[in-house]
């Protein structure tokens, strides 16, 4: 077990070092000088020198490189020019952000798709089995971006009911929750249904009927626990991917979280903030991916922590 | 002797898009109490599908009861409603699968496995089903402390003793047993089998064993109906049908046993294959494979005929005819 | 599978046929439209700034889908840019398949140190979002179709890596492989005869489901800018282009919206018909 958990130790911090050198190679492969942004327009060529030697550029790109963990490891993250400030705080409150919209959307597609992948796998071939898979096959086909731009024209400039866009009431927080949990909900309905009809065909299913053990209860007690480990294997890479914040949902809601920062930091070019963006990033889908690993080796035992 | 369980005229198909399979067509048999039946034929012939109709668990929107009736103790199990086949599914009627490393569920613990079947007839609490349960896998030669383990961490006979425990922790009347010991080492196979035998005569169940095995029923049932093509062919007590077996189908069956003692002589095996579910051919279903078919084998579906109080068979051949020559190559073990 | 069961399961499966005649008939359409089109899709002209748009009944030379922010036709918009669209995410999985399938087959048959690195690669690779990754990779490249290709190439070889690999590994244990081995068959003759047949379905199934998603990418790329440089058509700039106008103009966005969907619909259905024709996992 300890020699399992370690070897996972080693292997998540070998996908650590491997994006700090793709987030550090952007960066100095990106165009213009980082010394440059960082000072007025009106710097002159000495204080564009010595900004460099501060920020260490003269250095050869091994020594820099060291240099940019040397800081990650005091926990500094670097400055955004951008935003004049610190990145790990910026960061940081965008990502309270979109955790908020992310719970909500996921909380409502999983209340929406459990129940509706499961009684579609039950009942295969039904009428609400046809509707679950259409739903599915739609959502999965859809565009967030015409999906955004569809519901505000549906809810805002139809309905009139919310606002398209900004921060301050539970109203502003509807729509991008939705957007954010769409995809993800068709995704777990489909699987969900697929993987239900798979294990309603296993033999333990029917040992279990034939024991006595009703209907209603195999399917939501037994055969349930066994079609949901594909989908919490899945999920963890899911919900990195979410928590990371949707570039273009939140970009077209304005709502001030992870992604929203990520376009901001790339069209304006600030990539020290790109750097770290990246970093926070790989750390929130790590750590999402072994919370699920945890969580699967406590509903199926065969899959010792590894 | 009572009655527990008739099976008349019973048919049972699989509808798949366009094609249709026929698995049982028109079986009669009467198990009771206190009986071990053995249920015989090659894989195909509907074994398993008579054992899954009985249950109520034939595929749903595949399997169909198309005739026939079950009766356990005189009520009809087909017309039964689903609450009351759950009261005798398990706790009346309970059933072995063939393959213990696929009939128990991988996300739970062998202990629940057991205890959800005492919850389910005894309405046991949690505390009490556990102490059930404990006995009963004592009494397969599993120790307790292994309740909480999950069937991964078990071999393929301790998981089949995990399954008969199941299936008996209830004491039912009926245990069907679907081939419990084929995907089993030959070693585990007879602990298994002496261990079913011993725990049906200690509960006083009745046993329908199904398997392809001659070996197995000889051993444990007194009574054996032989299947073929949906159907059962010859049926009669274990002594009389291996001693003087009538239908074509069982003379090559038991031929094809191999002997440990005497000359070492060729097996014979039955020409041909298993009669296809999905076209069965006219008359006798065995007829494209026996060596004595005559003209009325072909057209007409022969009627099960007595032989003497302990033998009945459904043979053309044989028809009215009691005396029997034996095949050269003498058949019994 | 021989080729009558093949040819049969494909006239049974609806999916695959839905699917691929919506592909071919959207192909079609959209490689054969300069044939037909009859307004110039770069060309500004305000005159017709969101002009509504007037159906089929006046034939082609009228604005069946009405006109966009800059007065431009949005129907031949549309089919100009899912050419660019479909070309894009054909040279896309064609690419990733060809690099996936080789550099799968070797990590996967030889195991050991490539191995080791393929999965590493992977996982680092995995740790950030597809959409992530590329956006950043073009914005130091600086946009354009051909750096688009590249960049979704780059994060889209890993899917097909990972399933051949994986496939492979499992046939490398099969008996017939060693049988071959030990015959003294040379690696590359094994891996071509009986390894690569074993690989070929898995990988088009992937490869098919793919599509969608990487016409999606493009479309949320283009969407923000970072994808087909303006002012070429294409799906995901025309909607962005729209967005400020969908109150008083829903067609311009609605419109290359609908298409987007039917064409990665059409896709998934090929997908998954392949997935139910080519697996031997789903009888039939």
């Amino acid at each position: 077990m300890l020699k399992k958990i370690l070897r996972r130790l080693a292997l998540t911090l070998i996908v650590l070092v491997g994006v700090t050198i793709i987030a550090f190679a952007l960066v100095r492969l990106a165009p213009g000088d980082p010394a440059v942004q960082m000072l007025p327009a009106t710097a002159t060529q000495e204080q564009i020198d010595n900004m460099r030697t501060r920020m260490g550029l003269d250095q050869s790109y091994v020594v820099q490189y060291f240099m940019y963990i040397g800081n990650l490891l005091k926990g500094d993250l670097g400055y955004s020019f951008h935003f004049n400030m610190d990145c790990g705080p910026l960061i940081l409150s965008r990502l309270v952000n979109t955790a908020k919209i992310t719970v909500i959307g996921v909380i409502i597609a999983l209340i929406i798709s459990i129940p509706l992948g499961l009684v579609a796998g039950i009942k295969r071939g039904s009428a609400l089995d046809t509707c679950a898979t259409a739903f599915a096959l739609c959502g999965q086909a859809m565009s967030p971006v015409w999906l955004c731009l569809l519901m505000i024209l549906i809810f805002s400039v139809g309905l009139k009911w919310l606002p398209t866009q900004g921060v301050g009431s539970w109203k502003n927080m509807v729509m991008p929750s939705l957007c954010v949990g769409f995809a993800f909900c068709s995704l777990v309905t489909r699987m969900l249904r697929s993987s239900m009809i798979d294990v309603l065909q296993e033999e333990y299913i029917t040992a279990t009927r034939a024991r006595g053990v009703s209907k209603f209860q195999v399917y939501v007690k037994y055969a349930f626990k066994n079609a949901i480990l594909p989908i919490v294997t899945i999920s963890g890479a899911q919900l990195g991917i979410l928590l990371c914040g949707s570039m273009v949902i939140e970009q077209i809601f304005n709502w001030p979280g992870l992604g929203q920062l990520t376009v901001t930091a790339i069209s304006s070019r600030d990539f020290q903030l790109v750097q770290s963006i990246l970093l926070i990033v790989a750390v929130i889908m790590v750590v999402c991916n072994l919370i699920v690993d945890i969580l699967y080796t406590f509903i199926d035992k065969r899959i010792s922590f590894n | 002797m009572e009655e527990i369980l008739k099976i008349s005229k019973l048919s049972v198909e699989y509808r798949s898009g366009d094609t249709v399979a026929k698995a049982v067509n028109g079986l009669n048999m009467t198990l009771y109490k206190g009986q071990a039946m053995g249920l015989v034929g090659e894989s195909g012939a509907g074994k398993t599908t008579t054992a899954l109709s009985v249950m109520g668990l034939l595929p749903d929107k595949i399997g169909y009861v198309t005739g026939g009736d079950i009766e356990y103790k005189g009520q009809s199990l087909l017309k039964m409603k689903e609450k009351e086949l759950n009261t005798i599914r398990g706790g009346k009627i309970s059933m072995v699968f063939a393959n213990p490393l696929s009939s128990l569920n991988p996300v739970f613990t062998v202990g629940h496995q057991i205890t959800m079947v005492l919850r389910q007839h005894r309405h046991m609490t949690e505390k009490e089903a556990h102490a059930e349960a404990a006995k009963f896998l004592k009494m397969v030669g599993i120790p307790e402390y292994r309740m909480e383990d999950y069937p991964h961490q078990f071999s393929g006979g301790m998981r089949q003793r995990v399954g008969i425990a199941a299936a008996l922790v209830c004491s039912p009347e009926i245990l069907i047993a679907d081939e419990p010991t084929t995907a089993l080492d030959v070693t585990i196979q007879a602990q298994i089998l002496e261990l079913m035998k011993d725990l049906q005569k200690t509960m006083d169940s009745s046993l329908l064993m199904i398997t392809h095995n001659l070996g197995i029923i000889a051993e444990l049932c007194q009574t054996v109906a032989i299947m073929y093509g949906g159907e059962i062919v010859e049926y009669g007590s274990v002594r009389e049908v291996f001693e003087n077996p009538m239908h074509w189908y069982t003379i090559g069956l038991l031929n094809a046993v191999p002997k440990l003692t005497g000359k070492r002589e060729r097996l014979a095996s039955i020409p041909g294959n298993v009669a296809n579910a999905q076209m069965l051919p006219e008359g006798c279903k065995f007829h494209p494979r026996c060596g004595y078919c005559t003209k009325t084998c072909r057209t007409k579906q022969p009627e099960m005929i007595c032989v003497n109080e302990n033998h009945y068979v459904q043979c053309w051949e044989r028809g009215g005819k009691a005396e029997t020559k034996r095949p050269a190559k003498g058949g019994n073990q | 599978m021989n080729r009558k069961d093949f040819t049969r399961r494909m006239r049974k499966s609806k999916l695959f046929l839905i699917g691929l005649a919506g592909i071919l008939v959207i192909a079609a359409v959209c490689f054969l439209s300069p044939l037909f089109v009859r307004f110039d899709p770069l060309k500004a002209e305000l005159s017709n700034r969101l002009a509504a748009p007037e159906g089929i009944f006046g034939g082609l030379s009228r604005h069946i889908f009405g006109c966009d922010p800059m007065g431009r036709d949005v129907l031949t918009r549309l089919l100009l840019g899912g050419r660019t669209s479909l070309l894009i995410a054909f040279s896309v999985v064609l690419i990733t398949t060809i690099l996936g399938l080789i550099i799968g087959l070797l990590a996967g048959y030889y195991g050991g140190i490539a191995d080791l690195i393929l999965m590493r690669i992977c996982d680092i690779m995995m740790a950030l979002p597809t959409l992530l990754l590329a956006i950043c990779v073009v914005a130091v490249m600086g946009s354009s179709i051909t750096n688009l290709v590249v960049v979704l190439s780059i994060t889209g070889w890993i899917m097909v890596a990972r399933v051949v690999r994986s496939t492979v590994m499992s046939i490398r244990d099969c008996e017939y492989v060693k049988a071959a081995r030990v015959l003294g068959i040379p690696n590359s003759k094994i891996i071509l005869k009986e390894v690569l047949p074993n690989v070929i379905s898995p990988v088009i199934i992937t490869a098919t489901q793919a599509f969608g998603g990487m016409i999606l990418t493009e479309a949320s790329m283009s969407y923000l800018g970072l994808g087909v440089p303006a002012p070429s058509p294409s799906w995901g700039a025309m909607i962005s282009d729209g967005r400020e106008y969908i109150a008083t103009a829903p067609w311009v966005v609605i419109v290359p919206g609908i298409a987007l969907m039917l064409t990665v619909l059409a896709f998934n259905f090929l997908g998954d018909g392949l997935n139910d024709i080519l697996n031997p996992k789903n009888k039939d």
